[in-house]
């Protein structure tokens, strides 16, 4: 019974180099991609005049919290982490258009119940996406409702015992999905200083994976120019 | 006006991504292919105490209809929820009653990879699997008891599999909960029922086809001895008299039919940590008999004398030096059992319901057995299970 679980052992060390460079790969590439657009987007934008809110660009981050669905009745919380960029533009007296993108990583957080010890599958996503909102500046407290949508690379891991052979799984892998969501927050600034504060609460709806759905969250960002 | 076209900008990944994803890869046609966990191929040379091994494969479902709902052309498959079995004591009888609360169809997360469905989660990877436990038994029935899944399913129809279910019985002010760790054939409902796994199991019970192969076992009993289902309450009402005998014969016919399928004789040895491996059910193994029940380590007295029919069953055929690795031979005898027990049956057809609680082995299970032994076909066999029994059960049998 030994060489199945040696060969168990390489195949699973060539699967994740595999997955690690693919991973790379997608995040390089998104990540280069959304920086040549943030330029795009600053160049083209330099001539609108910075409204009575007082911020062009901000950068910040966020914490979230939603409950996935394990099978039929069982569901755990999620916690995830995200960056974010903002630019602004002012529309008329009490609207501003905030266009940006988001990073957001959810690492594998599946409970240890309702899992033989075994064997179990476990999933992280990393998710850019790009948003835009509508933030009314009317009041000190300024309600924002946002649009965006994006990827999930998502990387689904075999956890296994030497006790099943599972030289011949095609488990482990990562896969590519989209997704679109909607956000209302309310953002608070913090007077005197260039930081906000903002409790939102999301919709994500994954395309081909019915799991998750809302999302509460807290984000933290500076004005940085 | 020119802010919106660059604000736009911001929602290029999402285009990115589109492109990128494409769309989802379709799910070749019937029949299906899924990877699940199940037991390996034994090898020619693994011996009675090798341990028991379990793979992640590709398989083909031969009789899955519906992916998505686990639904078969035999079984329905629910997930969740609870099963509660409520009896009423009139008299000297006991009316059951079945409710199935907040059931569901199950919920399955999936990729699909050159037609082949690949579980994206725990969850799914067992509910696949214990779907495929099922309908794999199914695949392999008519070869080893002569009886096809039509005819099985003839009298009643689909039966169902409750998954991942809380199972509930109350009697009276009694209420008994099972939740884990254990599997089961519930006959007055016609349906099996399997829960939750826990950390201590090695793969869960629901995909392992020794404990599955065994659940079939009961529902196979339990047609053979009520004529094809005909007489569908016989099994429950022995069930509910706590005959522990009678139903220790339907546990090791059971265990026989486990054997049959996957040629392990230890149900419950590699299966969970929190069993002893070797486990005293192995009835390959067993050194107690009737007299010394207290060699069986088993809180139910069921299991014991399961285990000590069985082993009637494996040591009257090492004596004839019958190669029990060999599953053309345990097909073999598995089908005189078979055969035995329904010339039998009418034995328990006739056994009238009562409330007592036999703890020791009593008429008709003596008279059942005997009859059994001498309904065997093959007369070496037959001689040879009768001596085998008589040993096992000095005092039921003197």
């Amino acid at each position: 019974m030994s060489s199945p679980r040696k060969s168990d052992e390489t195949s699973r060390k060539h699967s994740d180099s595999v997955i690690l460079k693919r991973r790379f790969m997608k995040i390089s590439s998104v990540l280069v991609s959304s920086f040549i657009l943030l330029l795009a987007q600053r160049t083209l934008a330099s001539e609108v005049s910075p409204s009575h809110y007082n911020r062009n660009f901000a950068v910040g981050g966020a914490y979230t919290i939603n409950k996935k669905a394990q099978g039929t009745d069982d569901s755990y919380y999620q916690h995830s982490g995200e960056v974010f960029g903002y630019s602004y533009y002012q529309l008329d007296s009490q609207f501003i258009i905030r266009p940006g993108i988001r990073f957001g990583y959810t690492p594998s957080q599946e409970p240890s119940s309702n899992r033989a010890g075994s064997i179990t599958i476990t999933e992280s996503d990393f998710k850019p996406s790009g948003e835009i909102s509508l933030v009314w500046s009317k009041y000190k407290i300024l309600p924002a409702l946002t649009l965006g949508g994006g990827a999930v690379f998502r990387s689904t891991r075999l956890i296994n015992q030497p006790h099943v052979n599972s030289t011949q799984s095609s488990i482990s892998d990562s896969s590519a999905l989209t997704f679109v969501q909607g956000q209302l927050s309310v953002i608070i600034p913090i007077p005197r200083v260039p930081l906000e504060a903002a409790p939102f609460v999301r919709y994500t709806h994954i395309f081909s994976d019915w799991r998750v759905g809302w999302y509460l969250g807290l984000e933290a960002s500076v004005a940085v120019f | 006006m020119k802010i919106l076209p660059q604000s736009l900008l911001a929602l290029a990944p999402l285009m990115a991504a589109g492109i990128a994803c494409g769309p989802k890869e379709p799910i070749g046609g019937l029949p299906y292919s899924a990877e699940v966990l199940t037991l390996a191929e034994r090898s020619s040379t693994q011996s009675i105490d090798d341990p028991t091994p379990y793979v992640l494969k590709k398989v083909t479902f031969p009789y899955l209809e519906n992916i998505d709902s686990l639904t078969s052309k035999y079984f329905n498959f629910r997930s969740g929820g609870e099963v509660v079995v409520r009896g009423y004591e009139t008299g000297d009888k006991i009316t059951l009653t079945t409710d199935h609360n907040r059931v569901s169809p199950p919920s399955l997360y999936y990729n699909v990879k050159d037609g082949v469905v690949i579980p994206g989660d725990s969850f799914t990877l067992y509910a696949l699997s214990c779907a495929y436990q099922f309908d794999f038994f199914l695949s392999k029935l008519e070869t080893i008891s002569g009886i096809s899944p039509d005819e099985l399913t003839k009298t009643k129809g689909k039966f169902t599999i409750y998954f991942n279910t809380v199972f509930k019985e109350i009697q009276g002010s009694r209420t008994s909960t099972m939740s884990t760790h254990n599997a089961s054939y519930l006959g007055l409902d016609y349906s099996f029922l399997t829960f939750r796994p826990v950390q201590e199991e090695i793969i869960p019970l629901s995909s392992n086809l020794k404990v599955i192969a065994h659940e079939a076992g009961h529902l196979l009993f339990h047609y053979l001895t009520s004529d094809g289902f005909s007489n569908h309450e016989n099994l429950e009402s022995i069930r509910y008299t706590e005959d522990e005998a009678l139903i220790g014969l339907n546990e090791g016919f059971a265990d026989l039919t486990s054997f049959t399928i996957t040629g392990i004789s230890d149900i419950l040895g590699d299966t969970s940590h929190l069993w002893k491996n070797p486990s005293l059910r192995n009835f390959r193994r067993t050194h107690f008999n009737e007299s010394s029940l207290e060699g069986c380590g088993n809180s139910e007295p069921r299991y014991c004398y399961g285990i000590l029919f069985a082993n009637a069953y494996a040591r009257s055929l090492s004596h004839l030096g019958v190669d029990l690795e060999s599953e053309t031979n345990r097909i073999q005898y598995y089908k005189q059992i078979i055969s035995a027990i329904k010339s039998a049956s009418s034995i328990i057809k006739t056994r009238k319901l009562a409330l007592n609680n036999f703890l020791r082995p009593h008429a008709p299970f003596k008279d059942f057995i005997t009859t059994l032994a001498s309904q065997i076909e093959d007369q070496s066999f037959r001689d040879e299970f009768t001596t085998q029994i008589r040993r096992n059960f000095p005092q039921t049998l003197r």
